[in-house]
């Protein structure tokens, strides 16, 4: 059961929203599609689902064209961003909606629909919820309602298209948990579109960044950590400094700092996580700027070749015992020597 | 509601009493004028002479046969008006296509031009000298001055009223639910009964009944298609008309009022509809 998606372009109006995108989704794993708003994400999410078309492209499910099947044919759950839950209808009606759309050969019998409904809104934790409407629940309940409905027609691939985005911070993060539970247990494919990279980094098995509507990166998201493939993945995954470097003879250069690095001669930008950086007699030229204390930790910002970086430090580290204004040099123990796109420079460490 | 605005929205009535009441003085004072008083005038004309008058006037076999075309004309126009608005907001709310713009244009037109003109369009197609007056010389048709021009010149007045109501409506709601019961497995025609429809449903009713109400009283387009055949193609408004110039007042004052009171049952139907509409969306966002 897995899905080929082969050389997809997709434009508006000229405008690539999509250009030349390749991508396997895998039997029963759980992808994240992440990258800024325009990446493209959710263009192809809805060409996956059927209700949007490529301009050019082939999309596969099992061997099968997909793209000659409508989207009643595909059998592919979708979640979406605003819930789309049916107003007029009961949560129940809701989730048995694709149960009893069935044309009559294929539809289950009465009973067996509502024993469908009930086993899923046990699965939701929604009991006793059945016979409200839409309008009467929280927005964490309608996300469930929205996700149990799309699990009813047993769906070959789930897609979830930004879930979250309008809940509040706690109840994201319960949902996040339990969705990937939900996940564990039913098995099915599913593709998540989300802007937040800790959503994706947390829930996913495999994250693709999306650039411009382009493939940035396809990983795990250790991998993505560990061996990020561009400036731009580094920088969308979390907080780190940027810095312009040349490489030339075998070293990497960033103003007043070198260091050995195997990378391709030529212009590029060294990488650095905060959390790689420490106090040292050697390394980049930095000024302290303010220091602040809550219990054991304290949060240090640093000024860095006029870029500012929080590091957050246990107390009785060295950068923690400095007073605002003072100089510090700060070695990196990890850095990434990387190209603004993914293609041309490897990395070193 | 917060304690603060319950706070606010008590104590905004005291204050303002004396301000709301001379408002409210003014509003009735002003509908009194315009509207009641009229409509008064109405029924003390026709029962002038005493009821048993009126009622004469009111069993005229003219009478009857312009209620009939009145209510005739209605039958056809409101319904096709229904679909063909349903039809429009459909097109308009859930497509991109070159000439939107002009197309709302278009159903807006009707209300925009005078009656007249709507009725006078009729005459150039297909009256005596109208563009299809050789095509339907030729096939032994006549349209003006019979009920398919009324017909024809009444569905042009009423179009834009189911539209105009559904627009915003489909508009706000947006494609969402459709397409999520799409990607269920759901046929065009089952997302249109079960999710379209139930969505607009009294949206479209209000619709329906506005066009109803503006169908019966049409006056200025039916009056240049009619030609004004008694017993043939007069409707109710037509035959008020007629009655007065021939100073028959009970007569026309009867036949205005029941023209009112047919005019009178739609709008109570309007309010009881949408009291239960509000009852209906308050049940669902308060429990």
């Amino acid at each position: 059961m897995t899905l080929d998606i082969q050389s997809i372009t997709r434009a508006y109006d000229g405008l690539p929203a999509l250009d030349n995108v390749s991508l396997t989704v895998r039997d029963g794993e759980f992808l994240a599609l992440l990258g800024p708003s325009g990446s493209g994400k959710t263009t192809l999410l809805r060409i996956m689902a059927g209700l949007d078309r490529p301009s050019a492209g082939q999309v596969r499910f099992n061997g099968e064209d997909f793209l000659a099947l409508s989207p009643r044919e595909r059998r592919v759950g979708m979640v979406f961003q605003s819930y789309a839950l049916f107003r007029h209808m009961t949560v129940a009606d809701n989730i048995a909606f694709g149960l009893k759309v069935r044309p009559r050969g294929s539809r289950p019998a009465r009973a067996e629909i509502a024993e469908r409904v009930h086993d899923l809104l046990r699965l939701i934790q929604l009991e006793g919820y059945d016979a409200r409407y839409p309008s009467q629940l929280s927005g964490g309940q309608r996300q469930r309602v929205a996700l149990a409905r799309a699990l009813a027609i047993e769906p070959r691939l789930l897609l979830l298209d930004e879930p979250f985005g309008a809940l509040d911070a706690r109840v994201r993060r319960d949902l996040r948990r339990w969705l990937r539970q939900v996940h564990e247990q039913t098995g099915v494919t599913t593709v998540l579109v989300t802007h937040d990279q800790e959503e994706a980094l947390e829930l996913a098995d495999r994250v693709v960044i999306l650039r411009q509507g382009k493939v940035e990166q396809v990983d795990t998201p250790q991998a993505l950590y560990d061996r990020p493939a561009s400036a731009f993945v580094h920088d969308f995954l979390g907080e780190g400094l940027q810095l312009q470097a040349t490489v030339a003879r075998g070293e990497v250069m960033s103003s007043d700092w070198r260091a050995p690095s195997d990378a391709p001669t030529g212009d590029a930008f060294l990488c650095i996580r905060p959390e790689d950086l420490e106090a040292s007699d050697t390394g980049l030229f930095g000024v302290v700027i303010s220091s602040l204390r809550r219990g054991d930790r304290a949060r240090v910002a640093v000024s860095l070749h006029g870029r500012r970086l929080e590091l957050d430090r246990a107390v009785g580290d060295p950068l923690t015992i400095l007073a605002p204004g003072e100089p510090v040099r700060l070695h990196p123990r990890r850095f990434h020597v990387l190209a603004e796109r993914g293609d041309t420079l490897t990395k070193s460490a | 509601m917060t304690a603060e605005t319950l706070r606010l929205s008590a104590a905004r009535p005291r204050n303002l009493s004396l301000g709301r009441g001379l408002l409210i003085g003014l509003a009735l004072l002003w509908l009194t004028l315009i509207v009641l008083a009229p409509l008064s005038v109405i029924l003390v004309e026709a029962l002038r002479k005493g009821l048993g008058a009126a009622v004469a006037s009111l069993s005229q076999p003219d009478v009857w046969a312009a209620a009939r075309l009145t209510l005739l004309t209605t039958a056809i126009a409101t319904p096709l008006n229904a679909v063909f608005g349903l039809a429009a907001a459909w097109c308009v709310t859930r497509f991109d296509f070159i000439g939107k713009t002009l197309l709302m244009a278009l159903i807006d037109l009707p209300l925009s031009v005078s009656p007249v003109i709507s009725g006078l369009v009729w005459v150039l197609l297909f009256g005596a000298s109208g563009w299809f007056a050789p095509w339907l010389n030729a096939a032994g048709l006549q349209i003006m001055f019979t009920p398919v021009a009324i017909v024809l010149a009444t569905i042009l007045v009423t179009l834009p009223y189911v539209a105009r109501e559904l627009i915003p409506l489909m508009q706000q709601q947006g494609s969402d639910e459709e397409l999520a019961a799409l990607t269920l497995g759901a046929r065009p025609s089952a997302i249109f009964l079960f999710i379209t429809l139930p969505n607009v449903r009294w949206a479209l009713l209000y619709g329906v009944l506005l066009a109803n109400a503006r169908a019966m009283g049409e006056f200025g387009a039916v009056s240049v298609v009619s030609g004004h055949i008694r017993g043939l193609t007069n409707t109710l408004p037509l035959h008020v008309e007629i009655l007065y110039n021939e100073y028959d007042f009970v007569g026309a004052f009867a036949t205005a009022a029941l023209l009112a009171v047919l005019a009178l049952l739609t709008l109570v139907l309007k309010s009881f509809l949408e009291h239960r509409h509000a009852d209906d969306l308050a049940a669902r966002g308060r429990r």
